[in-house]
C-alpha cells in the first residue's frame, strides 16, 4: 500500500478523524427465548485519531459494539457520540463519517472490483465518472490497482480484503471501524497487512477501532487496548501501549511488548468465567 | 303302413329336425364388435344403448362395446374399431385424403345442422346472410360445411359475413351475450338449450336450399371387403333400434338412461332432444330405412368441390357403400 | 462447433428411429405420418403461407402474453418475497388459482375480455404467472444475508437494497423460472387458441385434425410448436449467461 496523501479524495474542510463517545450503552435484542442483552453499562472514550483495539472472550458483544458506533444498531439505552461538543452526533449508517470492514469481504459478486469499491458513493448518488475515479485511487493506495476490473471470484482471500478496505477507505472517512478483518487470512499474509494497516493510519489519522481476537495482534497495532467483559459486556479495563511507532512485526524479544501483553491476558483470565477457562492461573 | 315301418323314419327324422332348424344365438358365441361415438355419451346414440340393451345386437349375433374418441374416422379407417358414426360431409373429405374409410348407411335423414338465431331475426333466404356475425366451433366439422354451402347458395362468401369461432362448442353463449347474431348448432340440441334460457329462436335449415348428406355409420374398407356381411347386420340393428323409438321414444330414453345414467338428471330435456332427433332420422318409423340418398349426396358432393374442401378425384361411389342393399 | 454436432446427431438418430417405427409397425400415414411425409408436408405448407399465416399469430400471443405474464410475476414475486404479510396473504388465492385448470378457466376469461387478441394474452400471461413468480419470491429471499448488512451499513435505502442487492441475486434462480415460463408460454398460447380463437398454431391443429383428417399438417404444426418453444429457451438460456454473474 502506498502512505496516503493529501489528494482530492480527501473531503476539503471536514476533520480527518473524529473522536467516539459510547456513555452507559445497553443492547438489547429480542429472542424466542427472551430479551438477549448483549450489551450493559458500556463505557468508552476513544480519542479522535487514535488506533483503538477491542478484545475479549467469545460472545462478549465485540462486534455488537461496533455495529452500535456504525449506526447499524441502536442501543436500548445509553448514548453513542461521534465527534467532539458541541458538533457530536449519535452514528447513523451511510452518512459517511465510518468506514466498516467485516471479516468477510462481502463484495458484490456481479460488480467489478472498481464498482465494489465505487458502492459507497454510487449509493450517495454521486456520479458515475468522479465515483469511479476515487475509486480507482482507493485501489491505488491498497495495492490493487491491476485488479480493477476483475470480478471478486477471481481474488484471492488477501487481495478481496483488500477491496473491502479500499471500500471502507474510499470515502475517505473520519473513523475506520474493523470488525476482525484479517482473521480469515493465513498468518504470514495477516502480519504484511497489520503493518500496511498501521502504515496507512499513520499517513492520515483517522479514529480506528479494531475488534481481534489475537493478543498479538492487539499489542502489535494498538494505542489502547479496551478489554471487554463475558455477556452482557462492557468495559472491563482499558490499556495504553506506549510502544513507539512504526512498530517492528517481530516484537517477540521486546520486554515492554511483552509485558503489555502479559496485562493484556491477566485481565482477559480476570473477565472470562472460572467455570470456562480452569487451566487459566489465577 | 305299420306302425312299426313308421320308426325308422320317424327316429331320422327326430335326429336330423334340430340340425335344419336355425341355431338360437345362445349357442354360438357372439361376434366382438367396437363401435366408436363421437364426443360424450349423448341421448342421441339411444339407438345403439336400445339394441344392446334389449337384444338386436345380439340376435344380430354381435357383442358390441361402445367407445368415446374424438378420432372416429381415422380409427375406424385404421380397423381399431369396427364401426363408428360421422358427419357425411368429413367421409367425402378423409375419403379424397385417401384415408379408407366408408359411409355404409344414413342415420340422419335431414341434415342436423342449422343456422340458430332469435325469433324474428334470422333470414329465410340465405342471400340475407351478409353482413351478420356468425358463431361456429371452427373451420372444421359438417357446421362449418353447412354454413359455407349456405353462403354459398345465397351467392355469398365466408368474406360477406363476421364468423366467430368458439372451438369449446360454447357459441351459444356468444348468442345469449349478443356477440354474435346467428350461430351454428344441432337442430336437436342448441334450440331446446336456448329456450331453456329464455330465448325464443328460428331456425335456417339447408335442406331445401344447401342439400348435404347427413350423419351415418362408417365401417374401414378392410372390413367391408372381407366381412361386408357383419356390416349388414350390424346396420339392420341399429335400424331397427331406430325405428322402434321412432315409435315409442320412451323405449329409447329408457335405454339411453340405462346405460348411461347421466342423462336422467334431466329426464324432461332429454326426452325433448330424442323427440327432435327422432324428426332428424325421418320422424316415422316407415321414412326411418338408412337409404343413402343420390339425390342428396350427388349435390352434396358437387357444393364441397365447389367450396373448395374436395378436389373431386375419388368419386362419390369409392365413398359409399349402402350396406342393407346388398344382396344377401 | 462440437455442441452442433451432438445435436444433429441425435436429431438424426431421432429421424431414423421415428421412421423404423412407422416401418415396423406399419401404421398408415393418417395416423402416424413417416418423418418425410411430414416434412414435404411442411414444405407445402410453408409454400402456401398457410404455415406462418398460422405461426405468426401464435408467436405474437406468446411474446405479449410473456411480457404481460413475466413482468407482472416478477413485481407480485418481488412483494412476496420482501414481505411475510403480503406472501401470507396473497398465496392461498395464487395457489388457488394456480390449481385449477387453465383449460377449464380458459373458455370463461375468453367471453369475459372480448375473445380477441387481448383474452388469449391474458390467458397464457396466467399460465405464465406462478412458475416465474415464484421462481422471483425465492430468489428475493436468496439474496446474501451478509451483503444485506454490508448495503445497510452504507446507508442504501430499502429500495436500492431491493434494485441493487435482492433482483441481481435473485437472477439465477428467477431465469430458472423464466426458462420454465417460456415453455409454458407456448402451451399457454395454444390452450388460448382451444379457448377461442379463428387461426394460430392451436386452431390449425383442430383443422387439420378435425377438419382435413391431415395428420401430417397436425405434425407440421405440432413440430413448429416445439422449434418455437426451443428457441425461446435458448434466447433465455444465452440473455442469462450475458446477464447473469457466473462466479
Amino acid at each position: 500500500m502506498t502512505t496516503d496523501t493529501a489528494t482530492e479524495t480527501e473531503r476539503v474542510g471536514a476533520p480527518a478523524a473524529l473522536a467516539v463517545r459510547l456513555e452507559r450503552v445497553a443492547m438489547s435484542f429480542a429472542s424466542a427465548a427472551g430479551p438477549h442483552t448483549a450489551l450493559e453499562g458500556l463505557d468508552l472514550d476513544v480519542p479522535a485519531g487514535s488506533l483503538t483495539v477491542v478484545i475479549g472472550p467469545n460472545g462478549c458483544g465485540k462486534s455488537t459494539l461496533l455495529r452500535v458506533i456504525a449506526g447499524l444498531l441502536i442501543p436500548t439505552s445509553g448514548e453513542v457520540a461521534l465527534g467532539e461538543a458541541p458538533d457530536a452526533r449519535a452514528p447513523r449508517a451511510g452518512d459517511g463519517r465510518v468506514g466498516l470492514a467485516f471479516q468477510q469481504p462481502r463484495l458484490v459478486p456481479w460488480l467489478s472490483t472498481l464498482d465494489n469499491v465505487a458502492l459507497p458513493m454510487s449509493l450517495a448518488g454521486a456520479p458515475l465518472p468522479e465515483r469511479r475515479e476515487r475509486a480507482r485511487v482507493a485501489l491505488e493506495r491498497v495495492g490493487l490497482a491491476e485488479a480493477a476490473s476483475s470480478r471478486p471470484a477471481h481474488l484471492s482471500g488477501g487481495m478481496a480484503q483488500r477491496a473491502a478496505l479500499a471500500r471502507a477507505l474510499a470515502g475517505d472517512p473520519p473513523i475506520l471501524l474493523l470488525d476482525e478483518p484479517f482473521s480469515a487470512l493465513d498468518a504470514l499474509t495477516r502480519e504484511g497487512f497489520d503493518a500496511e494497516l498501521e502504515a496507512l493510519w499513520m499517513s492520515r489519522r483517522r479514529t480506528v477501532v479494531m475488534v481481534t481476537h489475537s493478543v498479538g495482534e492487539a499489542v502489535r497495532m494498538a494505542d489502547r487496548i479496551a478489554v471487554m467483559t463475558t455477556r452482557p459486556g462492557s468495559v472491563a479495563r482499558v490499556i495504553p501501549v506506549d510502544l513507539p511507532r512504526p512498530r517492528p512485526t517481530a516484537l517477540a524479544g521486546d520486554p515492554a511488548a511483552a509485558a503489555i501483553d502479559a496485562e493484556v491476558r491477566a485481565a482477559l483470565a480476570e473477565v472470562q468465567t472460572p467455570e470456562l477457562t480452569p487451566w487459566l492461573d489465577r | 303302413m305299420s306302425p312299426r315301418r313308421l320308426l325308422l323314419p320317424l327316429i331320422a327324422l327326430v335326429l336330423v329336425l334340430p340340425g335344419c332348424l336355425p341355431s338360437s344365438s345362445v349357442s354360438e358365441p357372439l361376434r366382438a364388435v367396437k363401435l366408436l361415438l363421437g364426443f360424450r355419451p349423448d341421448v342421441q346414440f339411444a339407438p345403439f344403448y336400445l339394441a344392446q340393451e334389449a337384444g338386436y345386437f345380439a340376435e344380430a349375433g354381435l357383442e358390441v362395446t361402445i367407445e368415446h374418441s374424438a378420432d372416429v374416422l381415422v380409427l375406424v379407417a385404421d380397423g381399431r374399431a369396427d364401426f363408428g358414426v360421422a358427419d357425411a360431409t368429413d367421409v367425402m373429405i378423409a375419403r379424397t385424403s385417401g384415408i379408407p374409410v366408408k359411409y355404409i348407411s344414413t342415420l340422419y335423414d335431414r341434415f342436423p345442422v342449422a343456422l340458430i338465431g332469435p325469433a324474428g331475426t334470422v333470414p329465410s333466404d340465405p342471400a340475407e346472410l351478409a353482413g351478420l356475425r356468425i358463431g361456429t366451433p371452427g373451420e372444421f366439422g359438417s357446421s362449418w360445411h353447412a354454413l359455407l354451402a349456405l353462403l354459398e347458395a345465397g351467392g355469398l362468401t365466408r368474406d360477406d359475413v363476421t364468423i366467430r369461432a368458439y372451438p369449446q362448442f360454447n357459441q351459444v353463449e356468444g348468442l345469449l351475450n349478443g356477440d354474435v347474431d346467428l350461430i351454428t348448432g344441432f337442430r336437436s340440441n342448441e334450440p331446446l338449450r336456448l329456450e331453456a334460457q329464455g330465448m325464443s329462436v328460428d331456425l335456417l335449415t339447408i335442406d331445401e336450399v344447401a342439400p348435404l348428406p347427413g350423419p351415418g355409420l362408417i365401417a374401414g374398407d378392410e372390413l367391408l371387403s372381407s366381412d361386408p356381411a357383419l356390416a349388414t347386420a350390424f346396420a339392420a340393428a341399429t335400424l331397427r333400434a331406430q325405428q322402434t323409438i321412432a315409435a315409442d321414444p320412451q323405449v329409447g330414453l329408457d335405454a339411453a338412461v340405462a346405460a348411461v345414467p347421466a342423462i336422467a338428471e334431466d329426464r324432461e330435456t332429454a326426452l325433448a332432444v330424442l323427440e327432435a332427433t327422432i324428426e332428424l332420422w325421418g320422424g316415422e318409423p316407415g321414412a326411418i330405412s338408412g337409404f343413402i340418398d343420390p339425390a342428396v349426396w350427388g349435390p352434396g358432393y358437387g357444393a364441397l368441390e365447389r367450396l373448395g374442401f374436395i378436389d373431386g378425384s375419388v368419386p362419390p361411389g369409392d365413398m359409399v357403400l349402402d350396406v342393407l342393399a346388398l344382396p344377401d | 462447433m462440437r455442441r452442433l454436432a451432438t445435436t444433429l446427431l441425435s436429431l438424426a438418430a431421432f429421424l431414423v428411429a421415428w421412421k423404423l417405427l412407422t416401418v415396423v409397425t406399419g401404421t398408415p400415414d393418417y395416423i402416424l405420418p413417416a418423418p418425410e411425409v411430414v416434412a414435404e408436408r411442411a414444405l407445402r405448407a410453408i409454400g402456401s403461407g398457410l404455415l406462418w399465416e398460422h405461426t405468426a399469430v401464435t408467436i405474437s400471443e406468446i411474446l405479449l402474453g410473456l411480457a404481460v405474464g413475466a413482468t407482472s410475476a416478477v413485481a407480485v414475486g418481488t412483494a412476496l418475497g420482501k414481505s411475510v404479510v403480503i406472501e401470507r396473504v396473497l398465496s392461498p388465492y395464487i395457489v388457488a388459482a394456480q390449481s385449477v385448470p387453465i383449460l377449464a378457466l380458459a373458455p370463461l376469461l375468453d367471453i369475459w375480455f372480448g375473445g380477441g387478441l387481448l383474452a388469449r394474452v391474458l390467458i397464457c400471461a396466467l399460465i405464465v404467472f406462478f412458475p416465474i413468480a415464484i421462481a422471483t419470491m425465492v430468489g428475493i429471499r436468496a439474496a446474501d444475508p451478509l451483503l444485506r448488512e454490508m448495503f445497510r451499513s452504507l446507508g442504501a435505502t430499502p429500495g436500492q437494497i431491493t434494485a441493487r442487492l435482492e433482483i441481481p441475486s435473485a437472477l439465477p434462480v428467477l431465469f430458472g423460472g423464466l426458462r420454465v415460463g417460456v415453455t409454458l408460454a407456448v402451451i399457454g398460447a395454444v390452450v388460448a387458441e382451444w379457448a377461442g380463437a379463428s387461426s394460430g398454431l392451436g386452431v390449425l391443429i383442430n383443422i387439420a385434425d378435425q377438419g382435413l383428417f391431415d395428420t401430417p399438417l397436425m405434425f407440421v404444426a405440432l413440430a413448429t410448436l416445439a422449434v418455437i418453444g426451443i428457441g425461446l429457451h435458448g434466447l433465455v438460456v444465452s440473455i442469462e449467461r450475458r446477464v447473469v454473474a457466473t462466479s
